[in-house]
């Protein structure tokens, strides 16, 4: 039995065709503007001087990123109503019917995988598509992949064949909320801060 | 930025209700044989705690979308600080009250300080609540001293300002140096727009509504305010009190702290719509 689903994030195969982020939006009918997962472009560097040389030092990749069900829901503890929830299967929940809409949660969430439903005045966020999942199919994001960078299942599965790479530039410390993740980092990731590479497409997501 | 007015009076009124209850009605309740005309004053310092109370209540349902569910706040008390912050504050106003009724029906002085501590207690749980909500792990940019700092300032300094300038003036100089200490919090600590502040690094969250500008312009108007009651108190304190002068200086003041406020809710963007 699956006691946490996560999912996999290849960073180093990823193209940022954002076909996941227009998948999920597509199956969930979201609202312009209400993004479940986003593909964050990370760039940086420019120019840099070796002996008498000058090379290029860019660094550029994607994230996609939706709400990483984690272990421990920051999101769930800071609602006041206790409308986030988690299943058995580690699967985090927004009961929409219960939501007052303070939005206290999206504050707490370091991955700002809640974002405000103008149509409902609730939150909301990935709900990992769980009746597709429940009926033995795969999450939208997932299934829509042309670079298959994207895997789901129990993440004590996801670390065997995956490893437990959990932060990749600029995500923040893993043990905040204990993330559903595994990354395999693009290979700039490593020079990305020393190279004060930033979100360039904050309009975006 | 600005539409997070409600929280910004919902914090500002709520922090000022405890500073005044603190600073202006304590010292009251310590006297052993209170005259009955200070007792007015101190049934009207009580209403006025709990009248700032409840416009900082009714304009957080403001701050809802879904304001007719709000009952349901108090069902995470256990682990959820915004749950708390309104249990606390309800706490608050209801211990008041009933100091309010007490006081109005002659209750003994013991069973008067009970209560009076109690609701003190609730006060100072209720601005804990309200700090705490704010220093979260996932927001570096708030999770730093300078949010307990400017919310105690804040609460003390308007308090004390309330009681200076709307009933007397042995609380005008203690006011003068709390809202100095505001100042100076502010000029140094204030994320984003402190002396000493250092940057955050990058996040996967949008960076926030920062104005240096707006950050002067509230140090200026708060400065401006604190100058000019430091001038009437030197040449005449009379001076103060409820006329023009008097709300100038509140209105100076407290415009600078509500500028100031406004650029705190900016540092926290909320991607999307």
């Amino acid at each position: 039995m699956v006691t946490q689903y996560g999912f996999f994030f290849n960073a180093a195969t990823c193209s940022g065709c954002k076909a996941c982020q227009v998948a999920c939006k597509d199956r969930n009918d979201l609202e312009p503007g209400v993004l479940w997962r986003r593909v964050y472009e990370v760039a940086g560097g420019g120019w840099e001087k070796k002996g008498e040389v000058w090379v290029p030092s860019v660094v550029a990749y994607n994230i996609s990123m939706a709400c990483n069900h984690c272990e421990k829901p920051v999101c769930g503890l800071a609602c006041p109503v206790k409308a986030i929830s988690k299943r058995e299967d580690g699967i985090v929940f927004v009961d929409t019917g219960a939501c007052i809409g303070c939005r206290y949660c999206e504050w707490a969430c370091p991955y700002t995988a809640l974002r405000f439903d103008a149509r409902t005045n609730t939150v909301s966020k990935c709900n990992f598509c769980y009746d597709a999942i429940d009926a033995g199919g795969t999450p939208s994001c997932v299934a829509s992949c042309p670079q298959r960078a994207l895997d789901f299942g129990d993440m004590a599965e996801l670390r065997k064949k995956y490893g437990d790479v959990r932060r990749i530039f600029p995500l923040p410390d893993p043990a905040q909320t204990e993330p559903a993740l595994i990354i395999k980092p693009h290979r700039d990731a490593a020079r990305a801060e020393e190279r004060a590479a930033e979100v360039a497409n904050w309009e975006e997501v | 930025m600005l539409k997070e007015w409600p929280l910004v009076a919902f914090t500002i009124l709520g922090q000022a209700a405890v500073g005044l209850f603190v600073i202006a009605a304590t010292p009251f309740i310590l006297i052993e044989d209170l005259p009955l005309s200070d007792q007015g004053i101190f049934m009207v310092l009580l209403g006025a705690v709990l009248g700032l109370l409840a416009l900082a209540a009714l304009v957080s349902f403001l701050h809802l979308h879904h304001p007719l569910k709000a009952i349901r706040a108090l069902a995470n008390i256990r682990n959820s600080w915004l749950s708390r912050e309104i249990f606390f504050e309800l706490s608050f106003m209801a211990l008041i009250t009933a100091e309010l009724i007490l006081v109005g029906a002659g209750a003994a002085r013991g069973l008067l300080r009970i209560v009076h501590v109690s609701a003190g207690l609730a006060g100072l749980l209720f601005l804990l609540s309200m700090i705490k909500i704010y220093m979260l792990d996932t927001m570096p940019s708030w999770n730093q001293a300078a949010t307990p700092l400017s919310f105690i300032s804040t609460s003390l300094s308007l308090g004390a300002l309330t009681a200076g300038i709307g009933s007397s003036s042995v609380f005008t100089f203690p006011a003068i140096l709390l809202v100095f200490a505001d100042l100076a919090i502010s000029l140094f600590s204030a994320p984003g727009h402190g002396l000493l502040v250092r940057r955050t690094g990058a996040a996967i969250r949008p960076p926030g509504t920062l104005s240096r500008g707006l950050h002067s312009a509230g140090l200026g108007l708060e400065a401006a305010g604190l100058g000019l009651y430091a001038w009437i108190f030197l040449r005449d304190p009379d001076l103060l009190g409820t006329n023009a002068l008097g709300a100038a200086v509140f209105s100076l003041i407290l415009g600078g702290q509500v500028i100031r406020r406004f650029l705190f809710y900016g540092l926290a963007a909320k991607p999307g719509r």
